[in-house]
Protein backbone atom coordinates (compact mmCIF):
# COMPACT_ATOMS: atom_id res chain seq x y z
CA UNK A 1 0.00 0.00 0.00
CA UNK A 2 2.69 2.48 1.00
CA UNK A 3 4.58 1.71 -2.25
CA UNK A 4 1.47 2.55 -4.25
CA UNK A 5 1.06 5.76 -2.28
CA UNK A 6 4.66 6.70 -2.97
CA UNK A 7 4.10 6.24 -6.68
CA UNK A 8 0.78 8.11 -6.76
CA UNK A 9 2.10 10.98 -4.65
CA UNK A 10 5.14 11.58 -6.83
CA UNK A 11 3.10 11.09 -10.01
CA UNK A 12 0.61 13.70 -8.81
CA UNK A 13 -2.32 11.24 -8.98
CA UNK A 14 -3.98 12.77 -5.96
CA UNK A 15 -7.52 11.69 -6.80
CA UNK A 16 -6.51 8.02 -6.84
CA UNK A 17 -4.23 8.41 -3.84
CA UNK A 18 -6.96 9.98 -1.71
CA UNK A 19 -9.59 7.50 -2.80
CA UNK A 20 -7.35 4.53 -1.88
CA UNK A 21 -6.25 6.00 1.43
CA UNK A 22 -9.77 6.98 2.49
CA UNK A 23 -11.04 3.46 1.77
CA UNK A 24 -8.14 1.98 3.70
CA UNK A 25 -8.71 4.37 6.60
CA UNK A 26 -12.42 3.64 6.83
CA UNK A 27 -11.96 -0.09 6.51
CA UNK A 28 -9.14 -0.25 9.09
CA UNK A 29 -10.93 1.76 11.76
CA UNK A 30 -14.20 0.04 10.94
CA UNK A 31 -12.64 -3.22 12.14
CA UNK A 32 -10.83 -1.62 15.07
CA UNK A 33 -13.37 0.61 16.80
CA UNK A 34 -16.66 -0.27 18.50
CA UNK A 35 -19.79 1.40 17.10
CA UNK A 36 -22.07 1.46 20.11
CA UNK A 37 -20.45 4.62 21.43
CA UNK A 38 -21.36 8.08 20.28
CA UNK A 39 -17.66 8.89 19.82
CA UNK A 40 -17.56 6.68 16.74
CA UNK A 41 -20.69 8.07 15.06
CA UNK A 42 -18.44 9.72 12.46
CA UNK A 43 -16.99 6.34 11.52
CA UNK A 44 -20.43 4.75 11.20
CA UNK A 45 -21.33 7.60 8.88
CA UNK A 46 -18.36 6.84 6.67
CA UNK A 47 -18.95 3.09 6.67
CA UNK A 48 -22.67 3.00 5.93
CA UNK A 49 -22.43 3.53 2.17
CA UNK A 50 -19.99 0.60 1.96
CA UNK A 51 -21.67 -1.92 4.21
CA UNK A 52 -21.85 -5.44 2.94
CA UNK A 53 -24.05 -7.11 5.54
CA UNK A 54 -27.50 -6.44 4.04
CA UNK A 55 -29.61 -9.23 2.60
CA UNK A 56 -30.91 -7.08 -0.23
CA UNK A 57 -32.04 -10.00 -2.36
CA UNK A 58 -34.85 -10.95 -0.04
CA UNK A 59 -37.19 -7.99 -0.53
CA UNK A 60 -37.80 -4.77 -2.44
CA UNK A 61 -35.76 -1.99 -0.87
CA UNK A 62 -35.88 1.74 -0.27
CA UNK A 63 -32.89 4.04 0.06
CA UNK A 64 -32.74 7.06 2.29
CA UNK A 65 -30.44 9.76 3.50
CA UNK A 66 -30.27 10.73 7.17
CA UNK A 67 -33.72 12.02 8.04
CA UNK A 68 -34.36 14.96 10.28
CA UNK A 69 -38.00 15.71 11.00
CA UNK A 70 -38.95 17.40 14.24
CA UNK A 71 -41.44 15.38 16.27
CA UNK A 72 -43.81 18.40 16.37
CA UNK A 73 -43.83 18.36 12.58
CA UNK A 74 -44.64 14.68 12.65
CA UNK A 75 -47.77 15.28 14.67
CA UNK A 76 -48.66 18.35 12.62
CA UNK A 77 -48.54 18.89 8.89
CA UNK A 78 -46.01 16.27 7.82
CA UNK A 79 -47.35 13.42 5.70
CA UNK A 80 -45.22 10.28 6.09
CA UNK A 81 -47.04 8.69 3.18
CA UNK A 82 -45.85 11.34 0.77
CA UNK A 83 -42.30 11.17 2.09
CA UNK A 84 -42.27 7.42 1.55
CA UNK A 85 -43.66 7.90 -1.94
CA UNK A 86 -40.78 10.27 -2.52
CA UNK A 87 -38.28 7.54 -1.57
CA UNK A 88 -40.13 5.22 -3.91
CA UNK A 89 -40.13 7.84 -6.61
CA UNK A 90 -36.34 8.16 -6.40
CA UNK A 91 -36.04 4.43 -6.92
CA UNK A 92 -38.61 4.41 -9.73
CA UNK A 93 -36.84 7.13 -11.73
CA UNK A 94 -33.44 5.40 -11.49
CA UNK A 95 -34.42 2.83 -14.08
CA UNK A 96 -36.02 5.23 -16.60
CA UNK A 97 -34.47 6.50 -19.84
CA UNK A 98 -33.35 10.09 -19.74
CA UNK A 99 -31.43 12.81 -21.46
CA UNK A 100 -29.18 15.24 -19.66
CA UNK A 101 -29.37 19.01 -19.57
CA UNK A 102 -27.25 21.54 -17.73
CA UNK A 103 -28.93 24.31 -15.76
CA UNK A 104 -26.76 26.89 -14.06
CA UNK A 105 -23.73 24.58 -14.08
CA UNK A 106 -25.55 21.57 -12.58
CA UNK A 107 -26.47 18.45 -14.49
CA UNK A 108 -30.14 17.37 -14.52
CA UNK A 109 -31.86 14.27 -15.86
CA UNK A 110 -34.87 15.03 -18.05
CA UNK A 111 -37.28 12.15 -17.71
CA UNK A 112 -40.69 11.60 -19.29
CA UNK A 113 -42.93 8.88 -17.91
CA UNK A 114 -46.56 7.86 -17.69
CA UNK A 115 -48.14 8.82 -14.40
CA UNK A 116 -49.86 5.44 -14.44
CA UNK A 117 -46.48 3.69 -14.40
CA UNK A 118 -45.54 5.39 -11.17
CA UNK A 119 -48.98 4.70 -9.77
CA UNK A 120 -48.43 1.01 -10.49
CA UNK A 121 -45.31 0.90 -8.32
CA UNK A 122 -46.75 3.08 -5.56
CA UNK A 123 -50.26 1.60 -5.44
CA UNK A 124 -49.69 0.16 -1.97
CA UNK A 125 -49.71 3.71 -0.61
CA UNK A 126 -53.41 4.10 -1.38
CA UNK A 127 -56.20 2.41 0.48
CA UNK A 128 -58.85 3.30 -2.06
CA UNK A 129 -59.54 1.06 -5.02
CA UNK A 130 -60.88 3.98 -7.02
CA UNK A 131 -58.54 4.40 -9.98
CA UNK A 132 -59.60 7.98 -10.59
CA UNK A 133 -58.91 8.91 -6.96
CA UNK A 134 -55.49 7.20 -7.02
CA UNK A 135 -54.55 8.95 -10.24
CA UNK A 136 -55.61 12.28 -8.78
CA UNK A 137 -53.54 11.69 -5.64
CA UNK A 138 -50.51 10.61 -7.64
CA UNK A 139 -50.70 13.78 -9.70
CA UNK A 140 -50.96 15.81 -6.48
CA UNK A 141 -47.89 14.09 -5.15
CA UNK A 142 -45.93 14.80 -8.30
CA UNK A 143 -46.89 18.48 -8.12
CA UNK A 144 -45.73 18.57 -4.48
CA UNK A 145 -42.33 17.24 -5.51
CA UNK A 146 -41.32 20.56 -6.94
CA UNK A 147 -41.60 22.33 -3.60
CA UNK A 148 -38.49 20.53 -2.29
CA UNK A 149 -40.53 19.58 0.79
CA UNK A 150 -39.31 16.02 0.93
CA UNK A 151 -35.68 16.61 0.15
CA UNK A 152 -35.61 19.14 2.99
CA UNK A 153 -36.13 16.21 5.39
CA UNK A 154 -32.72 14.89 4.34
CA UNK A 155 -29.82 16.27 6.31
CA UNK A 156 -27.42 16.62 3.39
CA UNK A 157 -26.66 20.33 3.22
CA UNK A 158 -25.82 20.20 -0.48
CA UNK A 159 -29.27 18.90 -1.37
CA UNK A 160 -30.85 21.54 0.84
CA UNK A 161 -28.91 24.31 -0.83
CA UNK A 162 -29.86 23.45 -4.38
CA UNK A 163 -33.05 23.08 -6.38
CA UNK A 164 -33.22 19.35 -6.95
CA UNK A 165 -36.39 19.38 -9.08
CA UNK A 166 -36.49 22.69 -10.93
CA UNK A 167 -39.12 21.76 -13.49
CA UNK A 168 -42.10 19.45 -13.58
CA UNK A 169 -44.91 19.39 -16.13
CA UNK A 170 -48.00 17.23 -16.04
CA UNK A 171 -49.94 16.94 -19.25
CA UNK A 172 -52.30 14.68 -21.08
CA UNK A 173 -50.97 13.05 -24.22
CA UNK A 174 -53.28 13.95 -27.12
CA UNK A 175 -52.78 10.63 -28.86
CA UNK A 176 -52.94 8.11 -26.05
CA UNK A 177 -55.01 10.27 -23.66
CA UNK A 178 -52.78 9.19 -20.81
CA UNK A 179 -51.21 11.51 -18.26
CA UNK A 180 -47.51 12.13 -18.71
CA UNK A 181 -44.91 13.79 -16.52
CA UNK A 182 -41.85 15.58 -17.77
CA UNK A 183 -39.49 16.19 -14.89
CA UNK A 184 -35.97 17.53 -14.35
CA UNK A 185 -34.10 15.83 -11.53
CA UNK A 186 -30.69 16.78 -10.22
CA UNK A 187 -28.22 14.17 -11.50
CA UNK A 188 -26.55 13.97 -8.10
CA UNK A 189 -29.72 12.50 -6.62
CA UNK A 190 -28.81 9.38 -8.60
CA UNK A 191 -25.06 9.39 -7.84
CA UNK A 192 -25.58 9.94 -4.16
CA UNK A 193 -24.35 7.20 -1.83
CA UNK A 194 -27.39 6.84 0.36
CA UNK A 195 -26.35 5.73 3.84
CA UNK A 196 -29.44 3.60 4.44
CA UNK A 197 -31.07 0.83 2.53
CA UNK A 198 -34.20 -0.66 4.06
CA UNK A 199 -36.55 -3.49 3.32
CA UNK A 200 -39.57 -1.76 1.82
CA UNK A 201 -41.95 -2.16 4.75
CA UNK A 202 -44.70 -0.55 2.70
CA UNK A 203 -44.63 -2.87 -0.28
CA UNK A 204 -47.04 -5.56 0.76
CA UNK A 205 -48.91 -7.68 -1.72
CA UNK A 206 -52.66 -8.01 -1.45
CA UNK A 207 -53.23 -6.16 1.83
CA UNK A 208 -53.42 -2.43 2.40
CA UNK A 209 -51.66 -0.91 5.36
CA UNK A 210 -53.85 0.85 7.87
CA UNK A 211 -53.04 4.26 9.36
CA UNK A 212 -51.25 2.84 12.41
CA UNK A 213 -49.17 0.44 10.36
CA UNK A 214 -48.10 3.35 8.23
CA UNK A 215 -47.33 5.56 11.18
CA UNK A 216 -45.27 2.98 13.08
CA UNK A 217 -43.35 1.67 10.10
CA UNK A 218 -42.48 5.21 9.14
CA UNK A 219 -41.41 5.95 12.72
CA UNK A 220 -39.07 2.95 12.62
CA UNK A 221 -37.47 4.27 9.44
CA UNK A 222 -37.32 7.84 10.74
CA UNK A 223 -35.62 6.85 13.99
CA UNK A 224 -33.30 4.45 12.27
CA UNK A 225 -32.14 7.08 9.73
CA UNK A 226 -30.01 8.83 12.32
CA UNK A 227 -26.27 9.27 12.53
CA UNK A 228 -25.75 7.38 15.76
CA UNK A 229 -25.50 3.57 15.40
CA UNK A 230 -27.46 3.32 18.66
CA UNK A 231 -31.14 3.74 17.81
CA UNK A 232 -33.29 4.77 20.74
CA UNK A 233 -37.04 4.17 20.62
CA UNK A 234 -38.73 6.05 23.46
CA UNK A 235 -42.09 4.37 23.17
CA UNK A 236 -43.72 5.79 26.29
CA UNK A 237 -43.14 9.33 25.07
CA UNK A 238 -44.16 8.36 21.56
CA UNK A 239 -47.54 6.99 22.63
CA UNK A 240 -48.20 9.99 24.86
CA UNK A 241 -48.54 12.05 21.67
CA UNK A 242 -51.43 9.92 20.46
CA UNK A 243 -54.59 9.63 22.51
CA UNK A 244 -55.59 6.12 21.59
CA UNK A 245 -57.01 3.11 23.41
CA UNK A 246 -54.81 0.61 25.23
CA UNK A 247 -55.76 -2.09 22.77
CA UNK A 248 -54.68 0.08 19.89
CA UNK A 249 -51.39 0.89 21.64
CA UNK A 250 -50.81 -2.83 22.10
CA UNK A 251 -51.38 -3.39 18.38
CA UNK A 252 -49.03 -0.54 17.54
CA UNK A 253 -46.32 -2.04 19.75
CA UNK A 254 -46.75 -5.30 17.89
CA UNK A 255 -46.12 -3.42 14.63
CA UNK A 256 -42.91 -2.01 16.13
CA UNK A 257 -41.78 -5.52 17.02
CA UNK A 258 -42.59 -6.94 13.58
CA UNK A 259 -40.86 -4.06 11.80
CA UNK A 260 -37.63 -4.33 13.74
CA UNK A 261 -37.64 -8.11 13.38
CA UNK A 262 -37.81 -7.50 9.66
CA UNK A 263 -34.83 -5.13 9.99
CA UNK A 264 -32.98 -7.89 11.81
CA UNK A 265 -33.74 -10.42 9.06
CA UNK A 266 -32.45 -7.86 6.56
CA UNK A 267 -29.13 -7.64 8.44
CA UNK A 268 -29.49 -4.06 9.66
CA UNK A 269 -29.30 -4.67 13.41
CA UNK A 270 -27.71 -6.88 16.03
CA UNK A 271 -29.78 -9.60 17.64
CA UNK A 272 -29.39 -8.03 21.09
CA UNK A 273 -31.87 -5.33 22.07
CA UNK A 274 -31.63 -3.24 25.21
CA UNK A 275 -34.90 -2.69 27.05
CA UNK A 276 -35.45 0.66 28.70
CA UNK A 277 -37.66 -0.96 31.32
CA UNK A 278 -34.85 -2.58 33.36
CA UNK A 279 -31.83 -1.90 31.15
CA UNK A 280 -31.79 -5.60 30.27
CA UNK A 281 -30.41 -7.01 27.05
CA UNK A 282 -32.62 -9.57 25.35
CA UNK A 283 -32.71 -11.39 22.03
CA UNK A 284 -34.82 -9.76 19.40
CA UNK A 285 -37.19 -12.74 19.19
CA UNK A 286 -38.07 -12.29 22.86
CA UNK A 287 -39.55 -8.82 22.45
CA UNK A 288 -43.14 -8.55 23.63
CA UNK A 289 -45.67 -5.75 23.74
CA UNK A 290 -45.21 -5.79 27.51
CA UNK A 291 -41.42 -5.60 27.81
CA UNK A 292 -41.07 -2.76 25.29
CA UNK A 293 -43.52 -0.48 27.16
CA UNK A 294 -40.87 2.11 28.04
CA UNK A 295 -38.93 1.67 24.85
CA UNK A 296 -35.86 -0.11 23.57
CA UNK A 297 -32.47 0.47 22.01
CA UNK A 298 -31.33 -1.16 18.78
CA UNK A 299 -27.71 -1.50 17.71
CA UNK A 300 -27.07 -0.95 14.05
CA UNK A 301 -24.91 -3.56 12.37
CA UNK A 302 -22.32 -2.22 10.00
CA UNK A 303 -19.94 -4.64 8.35
CA UNK A 304 -17.74 -3.31 5.57
CA UNK A 305 -15.27 -5.00 3.25
CA UNK B 1 -22.37 15.61 -0.41
CA UNK B 2 -21.43 11.95 -0.44
CA UNK B 3 -20.65 10.95 -3.98
CA UNK B 4 -18.66 8.05 -5.33
CA UNK B 5 -15.46 10.06 -5.31
CA UNK B 6 -13.77 9.84 -1.92
CA UNK B 7 -11.43 12.66 -1.03
CA UNK B 8 -9.74 13.76 2.17
CA UNK B 9 -11.90 16.87 2.09
CA UNK B 10 -15.19 15.01 1.56
CA UNK B 11 -14.39 12.72 4.49
CA UNK B 12 -12.98 15.40 6.80
CA UNK B 13 -9.55 13.75 6.91
CA UNK B 14 -6.29 15.65 7.23
CA UNK B 15 -2.73 14.54 6.59
CA UNK B 16 -1.02 14.27 9.94
CA UNK B 17 2.41 12.74 9.40
CA UNK B 18 4.54 12.13 6.33
CA UNK B 19 8.00 10.55 6.34
CA UNK B 20 10.46 9.59 3.65
CA UNK B 21 13.26 7.14 4.39
CA UNK B 22 16.72 7.68 2.93
CA UNK B 23 19.06 4.72 3.21
CA UNK B 24 21.80 7.28 2.87
CA UNK B 25 21.45 11.01 2.93
CA UNK B 26 24.64 12.86 2.08
CA UNK B 27 25.31 16.35 3.38
CA UNK B 28 24.84 17.96 -0.01
CA UNK B 29 21.35 16.47 -0.49
CA UNK B 30 20.45 17.30 3.08
CA UNK B 31 21.52 20.93 2.56
CA UNK B 32 19.40 21.07 -0.58
CA UNK B 33 16.39 19.82 1.34
CA UNK B 34 16.98 22.24 4.20
CA UNK B 35 17.29 25.27 1.93
CA UNK B 36 14.48 24.26 -0.38
CA UNK B 37 11.97 23.75 2.43
CA UNK B 38 13.24 26.80 4.31
CA UNK B 39 12.06 28.93 1.39
CA UNK B 40 8.69 27.19 1.55
CA UNK B 41 8.23 28.07 5.23
CA UNK B 42 9.86 25.12 7.02
CA UNK B 43 12.41 25.31 9.82
CA UNK B 44 14.69 22.28 9.98
CA UNK B 45 15.77 20.10 12.88
CA UNK B 46 17.96 17.10 13.61
CA UNK B 47 16.57 14.48 15.95
CA UNK B 48 18.37 11.45 17.36
CA UNK B 49 16.01 8.74 18.62
CA UNK B 50 18.87 6.85 20.21
CA UNK B 51 18.09 8.63 23.43
CA UNK B 52 14.93 8.16 25.40
CA UNK B 53 14.36 11.91 25.69
CA UNK B 54 15.20 12.80 22.13
CA UNK B 55 15.16 16.51 21.47
CA UNK B 56 15.20 18.53 18.28
CA UNK B 57 18.38 20.35 17.40
CA UNK B 58 17.70 23.33 15.22
CA UNK B 59 19.53 23.44 11.87
CA UNK B 60 18.03 26.43 10.12
CA UNK B 61 15.42 28.58 11.76
CA UNK B 62 13.36 31.65 11.05
CA UNK B 63 10.65 32.74 13.45
CA UNK B 64 8.40 33.56 10.47
CA UNK B 65 8.44 29.96 9.31
CA UNK B 66 5.44 28.04 10.63
CA UNK B 67 6.36 24.48 9.67
CA UNK B 68 9.07 21.93 10.44
CA UNK B 69 11.10 19.35 8.58
CA UNK B 70 12.90 16.83 10.80
CA UNK B 71 15.90 14.68 9.98
CA UNK B 72 15.57 11.72 12.30
CA UNK B 73 18.28 9.14 12.86
CA UNK B 74 18.21 5.92 14.89
CA UNK B 75 14.49 5.48 14.35
CA UNK B 76 15.05 1.79 15.07
CA UNK B 77 18.17 0.12 16.47
CA UNK B 78 18.63 -1.88 13.26
CA UNK B 79 18.13 0.73 10.57
CA UNK B 80 20.85 3.26 10.06
CA UNK B 81 19.22 5.51 7.50
CA UNK B 82 17.63 8.92 7.91
CA UNK B 83 13.94 9.58 8.09
CA UNK B 84 12.77 12.94 6.81
CA UNK B 85 9.56 13.71 8.66
CA UNK B 86 6.80 16.27 8.30
CA UNK B 87 4.72 16.02 11.45
CA UNK B 88 1.28 17.39 12.40
CA UNK B 89 0.46 20.66 10.58
CA UNK B 90 3.73 20.38 8.68
CA UNK B 91 2.52 17.10 7.16
CA UNK B 92 -0.73 18.71 6.09
CA UNK B 93 1.14 21.66 4.60
CA UNK B 94 3.61 19.39 2.81
CA UNK B 95 0.67 17.59 1.18
CA UNK B 96 -0.94 20.88 0.23
CA UNK B 97 2.29 21.93 -1.47
CA UNK B 98 2.44 18.58 -3.26
CA UNK B 99 -1.09 19.06 -4.58
CA UNK B 100 -0.11 22.53 -5.78
CA UNK B 101 2.89 21.04 -7.65
CA UNK B 102 5.30 22.94 -5.40
CA UNK B 103 7.40 19.97 -4.33
CA UNK B 104 10.59 19.31 -6.25
CA UNK B 105 10.36 15.53 -6.27
CA UNK B 106 13.88 14.90 -7.51
CA UNK B 107 15.02 15.82 -4.00
CA UNK B 108 13.32 12.60 -2.88
CA UNK B 109 14.43 10.35 -5.74
CA UNK B 110 16.63 8.31 -3.38
CA UNK B 111 13.93 8.07 -0.72
CA UNK B 112 10.85 5.97 -0.21
CA UNK B 113 7.65 7.08 1.41
CA UNK B 114 7.56 5.22 4.72
CA UNK B 115 4.66 6.79 6.55
CA UNK B 116 1.55 8.70 5.54
CA UNK B 117 -0.86 9.22 8.45
CA UNK B 118 -4.35 10.66 8.30
CA UNK B 119 -6.48 11.85 11.13
CA UNK B 120 -10.11 12.66 11.75
CA UNK B 121 -11.05 15.09 14.53
CA UNK B 122 -14.43 14.51 16.05
CA UNK B 123 -15.57 17.63 17.89
CA UNK B 124 -16.53 16.83 21.46
CA UNK B 125 -19.64 18.41 22.98
CA UNK B 126 -19.31 19.52 26.61
CA UNK B 127 -21.75 16.86 27.83
CA UNK B 128 -19.78 14.12 26.05
CA UNK B 129 -16.49 14.83 27.78
CA UNK B 130 -17.01 12.60 30.80
CA UNK B 131 -17.80 9.47 28.82
CA UNK B 132 -14.49 9.69 26.96
CA UNK B 133 -12.76 8.45 30.12
CA UNK B 134 -14.72 5.19 29.81
CA UNK B 135 -14.32 4.97 26.04
CA UNK B 136 -10.56 5.41 25.72
CA UNK B 137 -9.60 2.28 27.74
CA UNK B 138 -11.97 0.22 25.57
CA UNK B 139 -10.08 1.03 22.40
CA UNK B 140 -6.58 1.04 23.77
CA UNK B 141 -6.60 -2.37 25.49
Amino acid sequence: MIKDCNYLLVAGSFEELESKLVEQYISYFGKLLPFQYLYTDWLAEKLRPFRVNLKTYSKPTLCSDYIHIESETMVGSFEPKKFLMFLKFLKFTTSLDYKTEIFDGDSYRIIIFRVKNFLDVSHSHYNSQDEYYKMQKTRDFLRDLQQNLFISCFTDSYFKSIVTIPKLELYKCKKSKCWLTRISLLEQLFDYQYPFKYPDLFEIESIKLNKDQYLIRFEVIRLFSSKSPTKKFYLREFFQQYKVSNQRICNMKQIFIESIQEFYQFGLIDSKVKLMLHNDYIDIENLTTFNISDGFILYEKIVSK
Amino acid sequence: MKQNKLTFESEGLTVDYVTFNFEQLNESRKAHLINYFYKLGFNSYDTDRKYRNAFDESIKYNSKNLYQIRFIKNITPHWKGISVAFTDDSGAYFYKLAKNNQIQWDLFDLAILSRFDLNYLRPLQAEEALGVLEFIPLITH
